[in-house]
C-alpha cells in the first residue's frame, strides 16, 4: 500500500509540474472543452456527476483483497429544450466504462444511455439591483434522470437502471446549494439533498441465470467542503435506501456512507489525488456489504 | 446600455455566487474559483439571464449550454448578452 502512495504522488507531482506549459495534458484538456465534452467518474444523475474520473487502488477492509479501479465517463453534448421559456429541460447521451480487478466482485461494464435535467423555475437572487427582472423562487426544485443500458463483460449479460431524483437550490443562505464563503470571500462549502427512485434489472445477481429486477427509493446527502481554498476538497456523500419492489432476496435497507478527500495542486481543479472510504451496501457491487478505502488519481473536466 | 448590461450581468453572477459585485473579475472563469458556479447553479443563472435578455431584446435566448463552457469567463457571458441584445 505504502508503494502505491508513493507511486501515485511522484506521478502527480510529475504531471503537476507541467500544468503551467503547453503539455499534452492541456492540449487534451482543450480539445475535450473545445468539443463540449465533460469527463467525471459517473453520470448517473448523482452526487458522482461532482467527482472527477479515475484509476483507484483500493483497500478491501472486508476482504485480505486489494484492487484496481476504473471509472470513466464521458458526457456528450447537449440537446437543450423549451428554449423560449423561464425553465431548463436537457438532454445529454453519455457512455461510461467501469473496471475493478477485485477478485471477490470483479467488474468490466461499458455503460451507454441518456440523462435528462429539468429546471422548472427560476431561482431568485438576493441583493440585485431594482429594476432588473429576478422572477422565480427563493429555493427552487429540480429534477435529473438517467437511463443506463449496460454490457457486463465478466457475466457476458446486459444490465439497466433508470433513476429519478429530485433535489432543490437556492441562492439564499443556509439552503441547498448556497455557496458558503469565508471572511476571506473564499469558496468552502456547499450542499445538495436528493430524493429519489430507481428501477434496476440486472441478471446474474444473486443466482446464475436468474435475472433481479427491483426498485429502490433513497434520500441522499452531498456536500462539498473546501479545508484548503482551491486545493483540498472534502466530500461526504450519505445514502439511505431501501429496496421497495423485489421478488428476490435482497435486504430491504441498504445505506451506505462515502467520503473522499482530493488535494488540486497547482491551482487547478482538473487533475488531483485523492482517498476515499466507503462502507455499506453498494449499488454498483450488487449491494453487497463493503468497506473500502482507495487511492485516486483523478481527472474531472 | 452597453455599460449597463455589463454592470447588471455581473450583479446577477455576483449574486449566484455569494460575492459582492466589485469582487467578481472580467476573467473569472464561472465554473471555476473563486466563483465555483457548479452546472446546476449555471442552468437557474441561464434562466436569470434569459429573462433578462428578453427584456431588452425578446427575439434572443441564452443558453445553459453557452454558460456551462469550461472555459467561459464573466467578460464573455455580458460579451453575449451584450452581442444577443443587438447593441
Amino acid at each position: 500500500m505504502k508503494t502505491i502512495v508513493a507511486v501515485l504522488i511522484l506521478v502527480l507531482f510529475s504531471i503537476s509540474n507541467s500544468f503551467g506549459q503547453d503539455s499534452t495534458f492541456i492540449k487534451i484538456n482543450k480539445w475535450i472543452t473545445d468539443n463540449n465534452l465533460s469527463i467525471r467518474k459517473s453520470f448517473d444523475g448523482s452526487k458522482f456527476e461532482n467527482k472527477p474520473a479515475g484509476i483507484s487502488y483500493q483497500e478491501n477492509h472486508k476482504s485480505p483483497n486489494d484492487f484496481l479501479n476504473l471509472d470513466l465517463a464521458i458526457k456528450l453534448s447537449e440537446l437543450e429544450l423549451l428554449k423560449k421559456t423561464n425553465s431548463i429541460l436537457i438532454f445529454y447521451p453519455k457512455i461510461e466504462w467501469h473496471k475493478s480487478t477485485d477478485s471477490t466482485d470483479l467488474q468490466n461494464k461499458l455503460d451507454g444511455g441518456i440523462n435528462f435535467e429539468f429546471m422548472p423555475f427560476g431561482l431568485k437572487s438576493p441583493d440585485l439591483g431594482n429594476g432588473i427582472p429576478n422572477p422565480g423562487l427563493k429555493i427552487s426544485p429540480w429534477f435529473q434522470g438517467s437511463s443506463s443500458y449496460k454490457r457486463n463483460f465478466i457475466d457476458d449479460v446486459f444490465e439497466n437502471k433508470f433513476v429519478f431524483q429530485l433535489s432543490l437550490a437556492s441562492n439564499y443562505k443556509g439552503l441547498p446549494g448556497y455557496i458558503f464563503r469565508d471572511g476571506n470571500k473564499k469558496f468552502r462549502a456547499r450542499y445538495y439533498p436528493y430524493l429519489g427512485v430507481d428501477y434496476n434489472r440486472i441478471p446474474n445477481m444473486l443466482t446464475d441465470n436468474q435475472v433481479e429486477e427491483f426498485s429502490t427509493y433513497f434520500v441522499r446527502f452531498f456536500a462539498e467542503v473546501w479545508i484548503l481554498p482551491q486545493s483540498l476538497q472534502l466530500n461526504l456523500d450519505v445514502t439511505y435506501r431501501e429496496i421497495v419492489k423485489s421478488k428476490s432476496n435482497l435486504r430491504e435497507v441498504v445505506p451506505i456512507v462515502s467520503s473522499s478527500i482530493y488535494l488540486y495542486p497547482g491551482k487547478q481543479e482538473a487533475l488531483g489525488i485523492g482517498y476515499e472510504y466507503k462502507h455499506g451496501y453498494d449499488p454498483d457491487s450488487k449491494f453487497q456489504l463493503i468497506q473500502i478505502s482507495s487511492l485516486k488519481i483523478s481527472w474531472k473536466i | 446600455m452597453k455599460e449597463a448590461i455589463r454592470a447588471n450581468v455581473i450583479a446577477y453572477i455576483a449574486s449566484f455566487a455569494n460575492l459582492k459585485i466589485e469582487d467578481v473579475m472580467d476573467e473569472h472563469i464561472l465554473k471555476s474559483y473563486p466563483l465555483g458556479l457548479d452546472d446546476t447553479k449555471l442552468g437557474f443563472l441561464t434562466i436569470a439571464l434569459r429573462a433578462y435578455l428578453r427584456s431588452i431584446n425578446p427575439d434572443q435566448i441564452v443558453l445553459a449550454s453557452e454558460l456551462r463552457k469550461k472555459d467561459f469567463d464573466v467578460k464573455k457571458t455580458y460579451e453575449l448578452i451584450i452581442k444577443k441584445a443587438g447593441i
